[in-house]
This record gives structure tokens, C-alpha cells and sequence, in this order.
């Protein structure tokens, strides 16, 4: 395009043939763009291959009748019911957990010590848990919640462990969902008399929900398959749930909070770190069953994210 | 609230307030003013005067800023409310604050009326929230636009009816004093002159106004009395009619000439 | 309801209590949780009597024998993590600027959903995919050199597409951070768009792009379950090369930490590769800080 305006520019008193250096600098720009785009593809091809090899060596065995309703401790045709419920019940307690302690640090960050040396150190901490390795969290779960506080192995240590692990994402989420809040509607609400507590719950968290309900369901997403922390919090063995019991001290009571459970993402790595003949199948399974989770998880976020934004400045 | 006996018709006074941000900036220079019941009083100045920061002490709206200290003496009906243990709660009740910018909130339109008044415990039923949101949106002029339409969202109103909506909800809170920052800066020329329609009535019940306002034509109209501030000092306060027509200052005068600002 | 209200000033007090102890609650975890590791940690050394010098420049890690040289778990961790860093830093690079600089429009509606879904997979996904697919590649192209298949270039090149995802949409946000007049100013001097990006845009926003490897560093030197299923688990001598299966800070203490009989030797032990494995952590934390503070310098 340009050269050809250009391009009888040829001999000037610089020496140097401006036609042959916008056309090369042109070319220059033409094959970037190309091996960008290049790159672009091969991450979309990389995705889409990740999700399309699960699914394609997974899927049959997940979608077989009773796979999702048969103990794993089956004799025959073992299942994994025990591991999509404990999957999803960890989670539940979880964020019931994390949830509400995310937003009262993220309300006090925000709204009530912005910009003090208490922020600063807290911000700090809240960094460094969320850069220290899960499987160190882990080993710190096994020894304070485990041993300590003499929890043993169970769910509600593995849910300890995964809010630590999901506490400054959370917290992340959070604060900047409140941070772009326009700082006008903080003020309107304060100069009417209210607390700050007021003009976070009935002002700022109800224009910060989309935001902040997308954070959450996308970090259920992150806990709903982490493993390594889990290994030595809420136990590797599978479990024979009772859906039946009542007793609730029961070790196979599905809802007792201090028996072992474990995970999909902790059953894949299980069985495949300690292999034995058939359990390729229930792996791929396994793997389909949980990537979706994961993507529905995704698409969740988006959808309620999007939905409660619509209903917000409607109604 | 304390007994308006020090002075019948000064509701504020202040007296060498000065107000510094990170703890050592003086923005605000000793000023001292006063301002009366029914009357409106206009603060101008070019950009970055002093006179929002000056406002924003009336209500002790600083305090909300981080490292802010506002010093002297604001007494709101005889009472210094500049001390770390005034209610701030109690006094923002009554004075009323209009911002620069519409601020309605993501409520509908009768929800962003009763929403403070209803966390202060003062509406008992029904019948008294929709009597109040009907007084309210009248005396904002707003109610004949707005009446059918009360369940729905305050942000689908244009600007203007936004911050009618804003004063609406400052007067749902019965206050004796309203400050107005900059109400108009954001709007077009008919929904200021209606804002400034709103600004005169409530004057005329009663209530007594603040407004910064960048604009000497809205001073004139819409005041009573203006004072003058320039690089954080109150240089002129007087009669509207006399600030304008005979200013003391030179800097007043090079303002208005327009040499500045 | 309405008599019933609380005193502002009683509020703001129970707000503030109540808000300020989840922070505190917080901060006293992290604070536990660093003093708790660095004191079973160092009773490897203090109590246990373990030589320091030894134990970090031994070069074999045999617990149940009383063996702990913990340095071929080093080198392969920070082997692994730099493979990774390679691998993924040009793919990263180039998606964000190409969705930054040359298709916003798809980078915001299609791209950045993607990489977001690809931060979201699983490691134990990973794993079983590099365990499968990743290990049987090496086999076809190394023939007899790559044994299994498991070893530090799997590794490393699994946790390459682990880290993508952080890398690159951090990469998007800084950036996307560089003023668009910065832009404007090449463009109107006459650069083509490659040399504003290369000469302009990369420049001003080296900072944020370092804290983007960084940070995906962090991730890549802590990740566990997805390297100890591709890797070979081979924690007794020195790796010979990239090919040769090896074990991680991390892989050992995923392998080991669970047989460990709390209190023991070994226990601590392997306290301390979690205690190392922090302060490479807090290290990367403090220099993602020195970044920051030299990059607001730099600004003014």
C-alpha cells in the first residue's frame, strides 16, 4: 500500500533507497502478522485438542449406564458416585467457607482501611498464599488440620485446604469487582448518614454481583479440580458410600464432614499412578466426566454473570 | 438536635477551617463564612480552588478521604460538629448532599427515595413511604415525569431527571441544609435551568443552600450571597448583586473580567 | 422494623469488627501456615542434625535409607521450570499481541474466553494427557534414548501448556495497559504496526510482561500431581540429560510425604523440600515486588 507512494522516492540525499526500505519494512510487517496469527491458531488447535482427546477417549465410558451411580468399590463395573459426590459436596462446603470470608477481607480491604500500612500487610499475606505451591498447603493441612486439631483424614480438612487455595482468588475477585464501582455512589450513600456497612451491602455488593458471582463460580471451577492439595487432607481412597445411612458419625454417611472422601481429579491420579488392568477406561472416564464440569462451570459464570447484569439495569 | 439559640437564622458557621490532604498539603486556607436559613449561597473560583474541598467540610465529607485533615471550628446550629466524636451519622441526616454527577442507585426510582430514610428508621409503613416519595419528587419537580413509572430503575431517567432524582432523594431526608456540588457541570442548558428552578423553591421553603458551581451566570441567577475563593483562600463573600457588580478584590475583578479561570 | 435499627456509630463498629476479622483470620493463617512449615522444616536441620551444606549439594534422595541429597530434586525443578518458561514464553507473547495489537475484537470475545477455559483444566488432565500423549511423542521421536518416555522434557513441556493460559492473559493485561497515544505516536511517525509493537509497545510494557513469566514461573516451580505422572519419579541419582526421567521438589514430597511417618527423620525430611519450595515462592513473590517498584520509579 504504502510503497507504491512511496516508491519514487528512491534516490534522496540520505544515500538510502527509501523505496527498498518501506517495502521491506512492509514485508517485515506481513510475516509477523502471519506467524502471530499462526500462534494464535496453534493455542485455539492445542484447546480444542485437549478437550476434543478427553472427550473422544472418555465420553463412552462416562456416558455408560451406571458409571455415575455405581460405587467405585463395585466388583463389577466399579463407578465413581462416590467421587462426583464428594466432588461436589467438598465444593459446597467450601465456598461456604471461603465465600463469606473472601468478602468480609475484600469489603474491609476496599471500604474500610484503603490505601494503610494494615492493607499492605494483608495484601502481602493474601499474595504469598496465593503463590505458594497447593501441595505445600497441602502438607500444611495434613499437619494443623489433620493432626492438630485432630480432624484426621476428611472432607472438612480437604475443605480447609481448598479455601486456603481459594481464598486469594476470591479476595481478587472481590476487591476489584468493589473497585469499579464508581466511587460517586459510595459518596451519594455516605453523605445520606449511612455506615459504610450499609453502603457496601444495599449499594455497592448489589452493583458488584455480576462481577462477583462470575469470580465465584469460576473459582468452584478451579477447586472443583484441584487434587494436590487433597491427597493428604481429605485422603486418596476411594469410598463406599451409604446413601442410606442416617447415622451421621458413619464413615459411609455421605454427609459426615470428618470422614475420608476423595475427589474425580484425586481418583484420576490415583489410578493412574497406581495402575491395574482395566482402570485405563475408568480414568478417561473419570477425565471426561470432570473436564465437564469444568466447562459447564465456565459457561455457568458467564451465563449468571451476564443474566444478573441484564436484570440489574432493567429493572 | 441542639437548640437553634446562638444565632436565629445562621443554621452554619465556620471559622478557620482549613483542611489539609496527606496530612501536610493545605488546600484550604483559614476561611470563615456563614450561611442562613432560606437563603442560597454560591462558592465560585477557577478549577482547583478550594471551594468543593470547602464544601465537603460542611457535611465533614472529608473524613472519607484517606490521610485528609480538615482543622477549625463548623458549627451547625451553635454546635461545633468538628470533632472526632460527632455523630457524622446523625448530621449527614440533616445536610443533604448533590453531586457533580447524577448518582442514582441501581434501584428503582421509589426504592432510591425511601432507601436512606427507611436504613434511619423513618418510614413506618406503606402509606408514609409513598406519601414521602410523592413530596419528595414534587418539591424536586419531578413527580408529574415520573409518577407512573416509580418501579422502575432510576438509571433509565435522562440526566437531568437523574439528578432531580438525586435532590428528590437529599430532601426524602428532611434536611436544613442541601450543598450541591457542581449539580449542573454535567447536564444540558434545559435541565439546568430546571435544576436551578428546584434549587430557588427549596431556598423558599425553608432549607438553606450551598453551590459550587464553575458558572457566574448560574451564580447570579440562583444566589443570594457568593463568596469568592482562589488558590485555596475565601478571598470575597457578600450580596450576589454587589459581588458582581462591585467586586473589592482585584483577583475577583480580574475573574470576573474573565482574565482567568 | 423500624424501631428496631441499630445506632449508626454500634454499625460501623460491628462492620468494621466483623470485616477486619476476616483479614485477621487470614493473615494469622498465612502466618501460621509459614511459621508451622519453616519449623518442621528446619528441625531436619537443628533437631534431626542433617548437614545444610549436605543436604542441599548432595546429589542422591534415597529417605527410606537415610539418603537425603537434595539436589537432583533442585536442579530438575528449576530444570523443568525453565523448559516451561521457553517453551511457553513465545507462544504467549505472540497470542497477546496478536490479540492485543491486531484483532482486539476477537481477542476480547473469543480468545481471552478460551485461554480462560484452558486456566480452568485440571492438572490431573494434564497429567493423564502428557502421561498418554506427551510420553509416547517422546517415544517416536527419541526412539530408545527416551526410555518410557517419562522424563524433565515431558515435564517440561507439559507444564509449558500449564502455564500458557497465566502467562498469556497477564501478558493481554499489560498489554493492554500501554497507552493507546504511545501508539498513535508511532503509527503518525510512520511505523509500520510491527515496529510500534516491537519498538514501543513491548518496551513500555516490559514490567507487566515480567511479572507475566514470573508469576507463570511461580506456578510451573509448585505445580505437582501433572509433572509426577510424566516425569518417572527417579529421585536417586542426577539426571543425566533432558530425556532421562528424573523427580521434582515437588514429585517427592507427592510421593513420599504420605508414607512418612509423622515425626520422623524422613518426615522432616521432606519438610524441608516444602520449606525450600516456600522460599523459592516468597522469592518470586519479592521479586515480582523489586519489578513493581522499579517500574513505578521508572514512571515517576
Amino acid at each position: 500500500m504504502a510503497s507504491e507512494t512511496t516508491a519514487g522516492l528512491g534516490g534522496n540525499d540520505l544515500g538510502v533507497d527509501l523505496g527498498d526500505h518501506v517495502r521491506r519494512i512492509g514485508r517485515r510487517d506481513r510475516v509477523a502478522t502471519g506467524v502471530l496469527t499462526a500462534i494464535v491458531a496453534f493455542v485455539i488447535l492445542l484447546l480444542a485438542s485437549i478437550v476434543g482427546f478427553i472427550l473422544f477417549k472418555g465420553l463412552g465410558r462416562a456416558l455408560a449406564p451406571g458409571f455415575l451411580t455405581t460405587s467405585p468399590l463395585a466388583d463389577e463395573n466399579p463407578g465413581i458416585s462416590s467421587e462426583v459426590f464428594d466432588s461436589f459436596y467438598m465444593l459446597l462446603i467450601t465456598l461456604l467457607i471461603s465465600v463469606p470470608i473472601s468478602l468480609g477481607g475484600a469489603i474491609f480491604l476496599v471500604e474500610y482501611a484503603p490505601d494503610t500500612w494494615v492493607t499492605k500487610a494483608a495484601s502481602t499475606a493474601i499474595e504469598t498464599l496465593s503463590s505458594l505451591p497447593s501441595i505445600v498447603v497441602g502438607m500444611f493441612g495434613s499437619l494443623f488440620f489433620v493432626v492438630t486439631l485432630g480432624w484426621g483424614i476428611s472432607i472438612i480438612a480437604g475443605a480447609m485446604a481448598l479455601t486456603m487455595f481459594n481464598i486469594p482468588i476470591l479476595v481478587r475477585v472481590i476487591q476489584q469487582a468493589l473497585h469499579d464501582v464508581p466511587r460517586s455512589q459510595r459518596d451519594a450513600a455516605l453523605a445520606m448518614g449511612l455506615t459504610r456497612w450499609e453502603t457496601t451491602r444495599y449499594v455497592l455488593l448489589p452493583a458488584a454481583m455480576p462481577a462477583i458471582v462470575t469470580g465465584v463460580v469460576i473459582s468452584a471451577g478451579r477447586v472443583f479440580g484441584e487434587a494436590a492439595a487433597l491427597i493428604f487432607t481429605s485422603g486418596s481412597a476411594a469410598v463406599n458410600i451409604n446413601f442410606a445411612s442416617a447415622n451421621l458419625a458413619s464413615p459411609r454417611n455421605p454427609w459426615n464432614v470428618f470422614r475420608p472422601a476423595e475427589t474425580l481429579a484425586v481418583h484420576i491420579w490415583k489410578l493412574k499412578m497406581e495402575p491395574t488392568p482395566g482402570n485405563d477406561e475408568i480414568v478417561w472416564g473419570t477425565a471426561a466426566v470432570l473436564i465437564v464440569c469444568v466447562l459447564l462451570f465456565n459457561v455457568l459464570a458467564r451465563v449468571l454473570g451476564k443474566a444478573l447484569a441484564k436484570k440489574m439495569t432493567s429493572e | 438536635m441542639a437548640p437553634a439559640t446562638a444565632a436565629r437564622d445562621t443554621l452554619l458557621h465556620t471559622s478557620g477551617v482549613t483542611v489539609r490532604y496527606d496530612y501536610t498539603h493545605e488546600a484550604l486556607h483559614p476561611t470563615t463564612l456563614a450561611f442562613e436559613a432560606g437563603t442560597v449561597t454560591a462558592l465560585i473560583g477557577p478549577s482547583g480552588c478550594g471551594k468543593s474541598t470547602y464544601l465537603r467540610c460542611l457535611n465533614l465529607m472529608n473524613r472519607e478521604i484517606p490521610r485528609c485533615v480538615v482543622e477549625g471550628e463548623i458549627r451547625y446550629h451553635g454546635h461545633d460538629v468538628n470533632t472526632p466524636d460527632e455523630n457524622l451519622f446523625e448530621l449527614r441526616k440533616s445536610i443533604g448532599m448533590v453531586f457533580q454527577q447524577p448518582t442514582p442507585f441501581r434501584k428503582s426510582i421509589r426504592e432510591n427515595i425511601l432507601f436512606a430514610p427507611r436504613r434511619h428508621g423513618r418510614i413506618k409503613g406503606r402509606a408514609e413511604g409513598d406519601e414521602l416519595v410523592e413530596t419528595s419528587l414534587r418539591q424536586a419537580a419531578l413527580w408529574d415525569e415520573v409518577k407512573d413509572k416509580l418501579g422502575q430503575s432510576g438509571l433509565g431517567l435522562s440526566g437531568g431527571q437523574q439528578q432531580r432524582l438525586c435532590i428528590a432523594r437529599t430532601l426524602a431526608m428532611r434536611p436544613d441544609v442541601v450543598l450541591f456540588d457542581e449539580p449542573c457541570s454535567a447536564l444540558d442548558p434545559i435541565s439546568t435551568y430546571s435544576i436551578e428552578e428546584t434549587i430557588r423553591s427549596i431556598a423558599q421553603a425553608g432549607i438553606c443552600c450551598v453551590i459550587v458551581t464553575h458558572n457566574m451566570e448560574q451564580a447570579t441567577r440562583v444566589s443570594d450571597r457568593t463568596a469568592f475563593f482562589y488558590v485555596g483562600d475565601m478571598v470575597e463573600t457578600g450580596a450576589t448583586k454587589r459581588i458582581f457588580s462591585a467586586p473589592k478584590d482585584q483577583r475577583l475583578a480580574d475573574y470576573l473580567s474573565g482574565r482567568f479561570g | 422494623m423500624a424501631q428496631r435499627l441499630m445506632p449508626k456509630k454500634q454499625l460501623e463498629r460491628v462492620g468494621l469488627t466483623l470485616t477486619g476479622a476476616c483479614v485477621l483470620l487470614v493473615a494469622l493463617v498465612v502466618v501460621t501456615l509459614i511459621l508451622m512449615v519453616a519449623q518442621q522444616g528446619l528441625s531436619a536441620f537443628l533437631v534431626d542434625g542433617i548437614d545444610f551444606p549436605a543436604f542441599i549439594s548432595g546429589t542422591s534422595w534415597v529417605p527410606s535409607d537415610g539418603v537425603y541429597g537434595a539436589l537432583p530434586l533442585i536442579v530438575t525443578s528449576f530444570g523443568v521450570m525453565l523448559l516451561a518458561t521457553i517453551f511457553t514464553l513465545p507462544v504467549a507473547l505472540g497470542s497477546a499481541i496478536f490479540v492485543v495489537e491486531v484483532r482486539p475484537g476477537f481477542g476480547r470475545r473469543v480468545f481471552q474466553p478460551l485461554v480462560e477455559l484452558l486456566m480452568g483444566i485440571p492438572s490431573v488432565v494434564y497429567g493423564l494427557i502428557g502421561l498418554t500423549v506427551v510420553n509416547a511423542a517422546m517415544r517416536a521421536a527419541f526412539g530408545e534414548a527416551a526410555g518410557t518416555g517419562a522424563g524433565i522434557l515431558s515435564g517440561g513441556i507439559v507444564l509449558a501448556v500449564m502455564i500458557l493460559p497465566t502467562v498469556t492473559t497477564l501478558s493481554i493485561d499489560g498489554l493492554a495497559a500501554v497507552p493507546n497515544e504511545y501508539r498513535e505516536g508511532s503509527y503518525a511517525l510512520g511505523c509500520t504496526r510491527w515496529q510500534t509493537v516491537w519498538h514501543v509497545v513491548l518496551k513500555s510494557a516490559m514490567p507487566s510482561l515480567m511479572t507475566a513469566v514470573i508469576l507463570g514461573m511461580t506456578r510451573a516451580f509448585g505445580e505437582a500431581l501433572a509433572v509426577q505422572m510424566v516425569i518417572g519419579g527417579v529421585e536417586k541419582v542426577m539426571p543425566a540429560g533432558l530425556l532421562s526421567p528424573a523427580a521434582t521438589l515437588t514429585t517427592a514430597l507427592t510421593s513420599g510425604f504420605s508414607n512418612a511417618v509423622t515425626g520422623s527423620v524422613q518426615y522432616h525430611a521432606l519438610w524441608a523440600l516444602g520449606l525450600l519450595l516456600m522460599a523459592m515462592s516468597l522469592a518470586f513473590i519479592l521479586v515480582i515486588h523489586l519489578i513493581g517498584a522499579k517500574g513505578a520509579k521508572s514512571r515517576g
